[in-house]
């Protein structure tokens, strides 16, 4: 087998000898490398650079995930329909004196009326009885497919990279009502806060921390451009968890906690902030709590401050932010992510 | 754990039980197994974040030592036996809250002020009185510490706080030793605080017995006398006795391997499903398989059981000595390095299947594993006298390289008919790329949290050592059977592999 540059959606093959191709490239493949796989991982992107971004970001991910990935550009605009496919595979040396691990990429580009084509595309080159996670790139279609959707057993979309949140959550909801009961919903955009939803729940492990937590008063997130609605999602949260209800939106919300008090809130943009999230704090009357990601650093310190105690501070993981990182980490959980409603409902006037 | 549960923010983040804040206190400290094992574990689950919101560790041992002079014996431990590169900034922060306690184990005042010591911790970091009291120590000094744990009123619970005990291996050299263990333990600790700590139970392959079983029902219906031909239990080793012939001289390989880590795989492959994962369901159906281990006696030692020393011999072509010329070892000695055993549970599911269990050191290579030997088809069709099909095998490889393979006859292309078999095979490694924690990261995290699900309970460590001290007995009564010899880099000797064709059944090559 020919390693192909990780740019490269690698050998071009016609779309009906798409398996015999596949065949041939394991034949020929030498006995040190072995296929493996564990979902089929679906890309669909109607960027422009959607082959050569998401290329190596596969490449990345099979280091530490197999699947068979179906990478489609779709382009609907284009004039003349057309289907064009390549195979190639990534492979990767896991241990010193073991196999390489190889994953399989097969990309499609579906251009002018065969990008509706879609299902069809996608059914025709499933490896057999692996779970399906379709990872849709930018904006849903206002009319989802249900012969699609019924069969996605994970979904996966990234709200930070959509140009109309509110409808786009809208038709979230209709796409979901379309799936099967049991797949799951994976917004990479909540995914993305993991690490930071965790380290302020760490905070409030403390009894002194806890205690305060009712008379929350302010919520202060700072987010990097382009990451407000990052920023809302980690609001959305500590609304929906606590309790609260939006009493007016504008640039300072402010929420009602359940015995009557308020939160004031703000989202303020940091031009050069080096994490999606770099910083969130909390008021608790007299004491503060916050969490905060210095520049490059691979871990928050959460800190926790209050009159009748000494200090607490503890470190905790980040995460890595790279789109392939945010990805593994979702991969490797599988969580059904059952907060993630509740958190947008708890934001929704303020998306639009 | 009443504060984390209450905590709304901490719904649904993980699918685990959160541990609570506490101070672990390790006997023994300047150990290996400290360096090694403990606080790389602690530090791998400090950068994972999964330790506590507060967390101290006292190490309590007699070398003198400053806490500081510690820190960096320990930091130094931690960077070249941690599973993932040490961040200075975080080992500081976590290296913080280490503290040595110097004292020998019987000495009174050491455990007066270390109750001092603890109680400042808990008003310092908030560990609200929680203790994690580790014996890491020579098994030897066990029971004076546990009485000076009683005496001082460190073993007891301070109201709303747990005071728990873990407990390495070896739980006693034979029954009556682990009774007196036992009771020391009990006195001191309620059975429900006492975590035994078995590392197999830890790995991610023999916590995958359960799941492999119970969660797929095409293994589960075949997994009885009806399909079941035998099944073969194996931990082979290439190594020999290394520095630890002295351990080993009076442990031999029946009790440094079979008593526990053996027993341990024998119960998982052969319980029966449990009403629920909690720690006792589980362990009762663990015990349930020991009750029902047939008991090897006198005679049936000698029909039953192999043991063994290897000679001189070659591994990897690297010339080695025998057991008998290992430094420390007595010329004369008869401990056994190897041993074979066939064991019958006597019930309903498994009524004469035989359990094949072998251990070994100086064998040609490493690998533990549980092997499912079906039964063959009937000798019609494809398996015909003339052209005997290998029967269908299932085989769960604990290390290394974890995973699960499946062999089955497929046809040959061609015109043909000529039936070969082939293997369907999953490697951890290849499917799960991210390094698997240690198994000391799990279990820590577990008696920190209270789940006792991977840790042996006291009737578990006895009903094992019943069975063990059995055949130790007719060994020294004479009752055979003789000590056999294998040459190094050999899988043992002749006679184990005559137990098996006793059954009409041979050891797997690894």
């Amino acid at each position: 087998m020919t390693a192909a540059p990780a740019i490269s959606p690698g050998l071009p093959v016609e779309v009906g000898d798409i398996d015999r191709q596949l065949g041939l490239l394991w034949e020929n493949s030498d006995a040190a490398k072995v296929r493996a796989s564990l979902v089929n991982l679906v890309i669909y992107s109607e960027a422009a650079d959607a082959i050569a971004a998401n290329t190596p970001l596969l490449s990345a991910i099979a280091a530490d995930h197999a699947f068979r990935a179906l990478l489609v550009q779709g382009q609907p605009d284009a004039g003349k329909s057309g289907v064009h496919a390549w195979i190639t595979a990534h492979c990767h040396l896991r241990e010193a004196g073991k196999k390489e691990i190889c994953s399989e990429q097969l990309t499609f580009q579906l251009d002018g009326p065969a990008a509706g084509r879609l299902p069809s595309i996608v059914f025709s080159h499933l490896d057999t009885d692996l779970p399906l996670y379709l990872w849709w790139q930018g904006d849903l279609h206002p009319d989802p497919d249900p012969e699609l959707w019924r069969w996605v057993d994970r979904l996966i979309i990234d709200s930070h990279s959509w140009s109309a949140p509110a409808r786009q959550f809208r038709i979230l909801q209709e796409v979901q009502s379309l799936s099967r009961p049991r797949s799951a919903l994976c917004d990479l955009n909540w995914t993305r806060l993991f690490h930071l939803r965790y380290a302020v729940a760490q905070i409030f492990d403390l009894p002194a921390a806890l205690e305060r937590l009712g008379r929350l008063d302010h919520v202060d997130i700072a987010h990097a451009p382009g990451h407000r609605l990052t920023a809302l999602q980690l609001l959305g949260w500590l609304a929906s968890r606590l309790g609260w209800h939006l009493d007016h939106g504008g640039d300072g919300p402010v929420f009602r906690r359940r015995d009557g008090g308020h939160v004031v809130s703000r989202l303020h943009e940091e031009r050069d902030a080096s994490a999606c999230v770099p910083s969130v704090r909390l008021g608790l009357g007299d004491a503060s709590a916050s969490v905060r990601r210095e520049e490059n650093a691979d871990y928050y310190l959460a800190e926790f401050t209050a009159p009748d105690r000494a200090p607490f501070a503890q470190m905790l993981p980040a995460g890595r932010e790279k789109t392939s990182d945010i990805l593994l980490s979702e991969l490797s959980r599988i969580s059904r992510h059952p907060l993630f409603w509740p958190s947008i409902r708890a934001i929704e006037p303020l998306l639009s | 754990m009443s504060e984390a549960v209450a905590n709304p923010l901490r719904v649904n983040l993980v699918n685990r039980p959160v541990p609570d804040p506490c101070v672990v206190v390790i006997f023994g400290a300047t150990g290996d197994l400290t360096r090694r094992k403990l606080i790389p574990a602690l530090y791998n689950l400090a950068a994972d974040g999964n330790l506590p919101s507060s967390l101290a560790v006292v190490c309590f041992a007699r070398r003198d030592k400053t806490s500081e002079s510690f820190r960096e014996e320990l930091g130094e431990a931690a960077r070249k036996y941690s599973r993932r590169p040490v961040n200075d900034e975080l080992w500081s922060r976590f290296a913080a809250n280490i503290f040595y306690h110097r004292s020998s184990f019987d000495q009174a005042d050491g455990y007066t002020s270390l109750g001092n010591e603890l109680d400042a911790i808990d008003e310092r970091l908030g560990t609200r009185g929680n203790r994690l009291f580790y014996l890491a120590s020579s098994p030897t000094e066990f029971d004076v510490i546990l009485e000076n744990l009683r005496a001082s009123g460190l073993s007891h619970a301070k109201p709303g706080a747990w005071s728990r005990l873990i407990v390495e291996k070896p739980f006693g050299t034979d029954l009556p030793s682990a009774h007196r263990l036992n009771d020391a333990v009990a006195a001191a600790f309620p059975e429900s605080d006492t975590f035994r700590i078995d590392h197999y139970l830890g790995k991610e392959t023999a916590q995958n017995i359960m799941v492999l079983r119970f969660a797929n029902t095409v293994f589960e219906a075949l997994w009885n006398r009806r399909y079941v031909d035998n099944v073969q239990i194996t931990a082979s080793e290439p190594l020999g006795v290394e520095s630890r012939a002295g351990y080993y001289e009076h442990s031999g390989a029946l009790r440094d391997m079979v008593q526990n880590h053996l027993l341990q795989l024998l119960c998982l492959t052969a319980m029966e499903p449990p009403i629920d994962l909690g720690a006792d369901a589980v362990r009762n159906e663990k015990v349930k398989v020991l009750q029902a281990l047939r008991p090897l006696t006198g005679e049936a030692v000698a029909r039953n059981v192999i043991r063994a020393q290897y000679t001189a011999g070659f591994i990897n072509g690297r010339e080695v000595p025998g057991y008998r010329q290992e430094p420390g070892v007595a010329p004369e000695s008869l401990t056994e390095t190897y041993v074979a055993l066939r064991l019958h549970i006597d019930n309903w599911r498994w009524a004469g299947v035989p359990f094949f269990m072998r251990v070994g050191k100086r064998l040609p290579k490493s690998g533990t594993e549980i092997a499912i030997q079906f039964r063959g088809t009937p000798p019609v069709l494809f398996n015909r006298e003339s052209k005997l099909q290998d029967p269908n095998v299932l085989v769960i490889r604990i290390q290394p390289d974890e995973g699960i393979s499946f062999r089955m006859a497929a046809k040959m292309p061609g015109a043909m008919l000529q039936l070969e078999p082939v293997k369907m095979d999953f490697h951890y490694g290849t499917s799960f790329g991210k390094a698997t924690p240690e198994a000391y990261e799990r279990l820590l995290l577990d008696a920190m949290s209270g789940d006792a699900t991977l840790f042996a309970r006291r009737d578990e460590v006895e009903h094992a050592w019943r069975f063990i001290d059995d055949i130790r007995a007719a060994w020294h009564d004479g009752a055979a059977p003789r000590l056999d010899f294998y040459p190094a880099g050999s899988w043992g000797p002749r006679e184990a592999d005559e137990l098996l064709a006793q059954d009409h059944a041979v050891w797997r090559r690894l």
